[in-house]
Formats: C-alpha cells, sequence, structure tokens
C-alpha cells in the first residue's frame, strides 16, 4: 500500500484523536482510537512510510498515551498516609543516618557550647560581633518585658521569617545532600556550630534560663525537622556515591523515593515550628513553666508520632 | 525500532507500540530556566507591596517568596501537564520515564534537587550528570524519575528548506530517511562546501550514476516529510 493510500484511509481516525486531544474533555471511543494509530505507526514504521508520516504519528500516540495514563490527582488519604505512616516508617528505615545527622548537629553545638562558656572569645571566631550583640538584646529580660508590644504583626512577620529561613534550610540541607552528602553534612554542622557559639555566649552572659524558656517549646519540631531532612538528604547522596549492585541513576530514584516522605515530614514539623516559635514561645505572658511543659509535650508528640506510626504501617 | 542514531528514547507503551521520546538538552532547558528565573523573580515583586502593611505584610511576603521560589516550578509542571512557562515557550515538557504526566512527588524532588545540580557553582554538577546521561538527565531527574522531551512536532530542528519534492531512492531503511531529512534541515545553517561534501558520502545511494548534491537532498528531504 503506498504512503498516500495508507493516509487516505486512516487519516480520519488520525484527525478524530487529534481533535479528542485538544478538547480536553475525550470521548468513549478514545482508548480504541489510540490502539488503532499505535498499529498504524508500528505499520508505517515497518512499511518506512517517511519521516513526516512516522513523526506525526508518533507524536499522536505519544501525546494520546500520555493522557490515557495520567496520574489521578492526589487524595488528601494519601496526604494522610504519607505523613503519618510512611513518614515514621522512613525515619525507622534510615535510623541510623538520622542518628548520624543528629550527632552531627547537636555534637558540635554541645562542643561549642561549652567551649564558648569556658572561653567567651571562642564564639567571635564563628559569629560576627554585631549578630551577636542582637542575640544578646534580644534575650536580655527587659526586651522580653516588653515584648507584648510586638503584637500579631509583628508575630505574623516573624512567622513569616521562620517559614522562608527555616524550611529553606532544611530544603537546601535535604537537596545538597543529594550532591555527593557532604554539602548537607557542612550545613548541619555548621548550624551547630552557630547555635552552640550563641548558646555559650548566651549561657556565659547569664542568659541562659530566657534562651532555654524561648527554645524550649518549638525546639522539639524545629531542631527534628532540620536533623530528618539532612538524614534524608544524606541517604541521596550516600546512594550516589555507593549505589551497589545497582545503576547509580535506579539507585537514586529508589532512595529518593524511599526518603520523600521524610522531606515533607520534616517541613511539616517545621512548619509546625514556625507557628509555634512566632506566636507561643514570645509571648511575654504565658509563664515560663507553661513553655516548658509545651516543649514536653511536643517531643512526646514527636516519639508517639514516630514510634506509633512505624509500628502502624508494618 | 532499529537502534536509534540519535538521542531518540523509545518507550513501550501498553498498546504494544515504541513511541520515540526526544529528550532535550542543556541550550533549550538553560533558555526556559532563563525565562522561568525572571517570571519568578517578577512574581516575587508582586509580594514587596505588602511592605506597607508593616511587620505582619513583611511575614506574608517572606512566605510569599518561599512559595515562589520553592514551588513555582512545581505547581506549574504538576497543573500544566510538565511545563512552566520557560518551558512552554521554548517548546519543552516534562515527563516520567515512560513518557506519562509526572505527578506532586516527582515535581517536587526534581526541583529541590535543583539546589544539587547547582553546585558548586554555575549548574556545574548538573551539566556534568546531563553530559553523561544519555538521555541528559540532571540528578534531580535521575532522583524523580522524570525527563525533560521536546514536545510534539518541534525539537526536530528547525524548518526544512524550501524545494521541489523529489522521490528519494527506494528501499531507504527509517533510520536512512531520518539522516536525509536532518541533513536537509542542518545545511541552512552549514556553509556550502561542508554541504557539498556531506552530500558525498551519499553517493552509494544512487544507482544512477550522477553526484549528490545538497539541492537533490533537500528535494528527498521535502517527498519524504509530505507536503506541509
Amino acid at each position: 500500500m503506498k504512503a498516500q493510500r495508507f493516509e487516505a484511509s486512516r487519516g480520519p481516525d488520525w484527525d478524530a484523536l487529534e481533535s479528542d486531544l485538544n478538547d480536553s474533555g475525550g470521548s468513549a471511543g478514545f482508548p480504541a482510537r489510540l490502539r488503532r494509530v499505535a498499529r498504524d505507526l508500528a505499520l508505517a514504521r515497518h512499511r518506512a512510510y517517511g519521516v513526516g508520516l512516522v513523526d506525526r504519528l508518533n507524536d499522536l500516540s505519544l501525546r494520546a498515551h500520555a493522557r490515557l495514563h495520567v496520574r489521578p490527582p492526589g487524595r488528601l488519604a494519601d496526604a494522610a498516609d504519607e505523613l503519618l505512616l510512611r513518614f515514621p516508617s522512613a525515619v525507622r528505615r534510615e535510623w541510623a543516618l538520622v542518628l548520624l545527622a543528629a550527632a552531627l548537629f547537636w555534637g558540635p553545638m554541645w562542643i561549642v557550647a561549652a567551649a564558648v562558656e569556658r572561653s567567651p572569645d571562642l564564639a567571635l571566631s564563628i559569629v560576627d560581633p554585631d549578630t551577636l550583640g542582637m542575640f544578646e538584646e534580644m534575650y536580655d529580660p527587659e526586651t522580653i518585658a516588653t515584648l507584648h508590644d510586638r503584637g500579631f504583626g509583628g508575630d505574623l512577620g516573624m512567622f513569616g521569617y521562620y517559614i522562608w529561613n527555616n524550611v529553606g534550610i532544611a530544603f537546601r540541607c535535604f537537596a545538597s545532600g543529594a550532591a555527593f552528602a557532604a554539602p548537607a553534612a557542612v550545613i548541619v554542622v555548621w548550624n551547630g556550630l552557630y547555635m552552640g557559639a550563641i548558646e555559650g555566649h548566651l549561657a556565659q552572659a547569664g542568659m541562659a534560663d530566657q534562651l532555654g524558656t524561648f527554645t524550649a517549646s518549638h525546639g522539639a519540631f524545629e531542631l527534628s525537622g532540620i536533623v530528618l531532612a539532612a538524614a534524608a538528604g544524606l541517604r541521596l547522596g550516600v546512594t550516589l556515591a555507593a549505589p551497589g549492585r545497582r545503576s547509580r541513576a535506579t539507585a537514586l530514584r529508589e532512595a529518593a523515593a524511599r526518603v520523600r516522605p521524610m522531606l515533607w515530614g520534616a517541613a511539616v514539623l517545621l512548619t509546625m515550628a514556625a507557628g509555634i516559635e512566632a506566636f507561643w514561645s514570645s509571648s511575654p505572658w504565658i509563664p515560663p513553666a507553661a513553655k516548658h511543659a509545651m516543649g514536653a509535650a511536643c517531643w512526646l508528640l514527636m516519639a508517639v508520632w514516630l514510634v506509633d506510626g512505624s509500628r502502624r504501617a508494618r | 525500532m532499529t537502534a536509534p542514531l540519535d538521542t531518540l528514547l523509545p518507550i513501550e507503551t501498553p498498546e504494544g507500540v515504541d513511541v520515540a521520546l526526544r529528550p532535550a538538552g542543556p541550550v533549550p532547558r538553560g533558555v526556559a530556566l532563563g525565562i522561568d528565573t525572571m517570571l519568578q523573580t517578577a512574581l516575587s515583586a508582586v509580594f514587596v507591596p505588602l511592605l506597607v502593611l508593616g511587620e505582619g505584610g513583611a511575614g506574608l511576603m517572606l512566605v510569599g517568596f518561599f512559595l515562589v521560589q520553592w514551588f513555582m516550578p512545581v505547581a506549574f509542571e504538576v497543573l500544566w501537564e510538565g511545563q512552566t512557562p520557560g518551558k512552554k515557550a521554548v517548546g519543552l515538557r516534562v515527563v516520567t520515564e515512560d513518557g506519562r504526566p509526572l505527578g506532586l512527588g516527582a515535581s517536587a524532588i526534581r526541583n529541590l534537587l535543583r539546589v544539587a545540580d547547582l553546585l558548586p557553582g554555575g549548574y556545574a554538577l548538573g551539566l556534568v550528570s546531563m553530559t553523561l546521561d544519555t538521555s541528559f538527565r540532571r540528578i534531580g531527574d535521575l532522583a524523580a524519575g522524570t525527563l525533560v522531551v521536546h514536545t510534539a512536532g518541534e525539537g526536530a530542528g528547525g524548518r526544512l528548506p524550501e524545494a521541489t519534492p523529489t522521490p528519494p531512492p527506494p528501499g531507504l531503511r527509517a533510520d536512512e530517511q531520518r539522516v536525509l531529512v536532518d541533513l536537509a534541515r542542518r545545511s541552512t545553517h552549514l556553509g556550502e562546501a561542508r554541504c557539498a561534501e556531506l552530500a558525498r558520502t551519499l553517493d552509494p545511494l544512487v544507482s544512477d550514476g550522477q553526484a549528490v548534491d545538497i539541492a537533490r537532498v533537500r528535494g528527498w528531504a521535502r517527498w519524504l516529510v509530505g507536503a506541509g
């Protein structure tokens, strides 16, 4: 059969498929039509009918294929499963890297905090003097007493800042882990050093109580969020460096699918932390005891979330 | 399908036929990224007037910056069948490795991991990954299982030059036909001497003893592609 005759006899069907594609609804005969056009493509290729015709049928089949096998939109139940079941079991599966990330974060923090308490000048080699002064002012008991002047607008302002900065750090930490793990480790260690220096500096200035009261409530969610995002990033980097008996591409894709719930979990944790930090931790009229109790409740909630979730997921 | 001479990537569909995806290289993707970056900057600027609302407005502005920076490409790719405005302008589309539209999870992964591709600067890691991979996937694409492809009809390398369609030698295989058409397309960018040199390599195809010149190749290509 000549190409022209083939085109003349089958063309109407192709045009119909094309109009199905342009019309977002599609018609009842769509799958059968796609099957016929796919067969035409195979025939046209086999009979070497010319690249113009083959390309047209190829594009048509491809678009129809994508339309027919479109992914159904995600449901709310899926999101709940991701956070309540897959997130805890991913943390459980990656426990070794979670521990490593936690050690990379809290290790330098504690060491530097203790060192700065002994020799205060050390803080200046990590944090610049202006920033240190700013933190000093922030935790000055007098400043804290005037905080209620901040009002809702001020709280909202800080909430936005925490989202933009903290969730951004978590995302960067996760993503840079894919570059052979080292950048994520650097980000975590650096944040640990930085916080440790400020902690040590404030403690030696006698403001440990104010700092403790302020950070108690949101610390659980904020610090674990960063650590979990880092652990997920480390998994990507470790997999890319040592894929085992798989191609790097396959190994990386599998690892990313496995740790994806951890990324969402970390983002949710940090968003909750931002809310607590902006609207609760800074409120001067909430007594310190309530803030510490809130902190304990958050740690407990997270333990239940992770332990119980991973148990139910099995 | 015979082994492709170019970067065409065959995927087998449930309909029992191989369709070919055309993965896109760094240059068109860079152009699309440039357009998207400009759009991101413009969209972020929309939130700046919130500053008149005081501190609360500044907070909302930062949330806006955050969403635009991390999720604008994701929203477009998920809701717009794999196309950001930049990709649409250039004629690109993100699809899964089996040619289907991508979901929220895959899109979020590939866009977040852009941070890794940017390291240590100037998209270096991404370019290395794209160079090593046969379908130009950067690290984000590898992790998400996605591909950036040319959309239908485009990407085959520009328009054919005008010529009178003439029948090509009989019995050309599909890949040979494609080479002829590609040569005709590229001939508009090549020097005359280079065109003649490349056309002469096609001498074995014809049996009439006349040397092959680029005008003949253009005529054949017109015939192969069909009027249009």
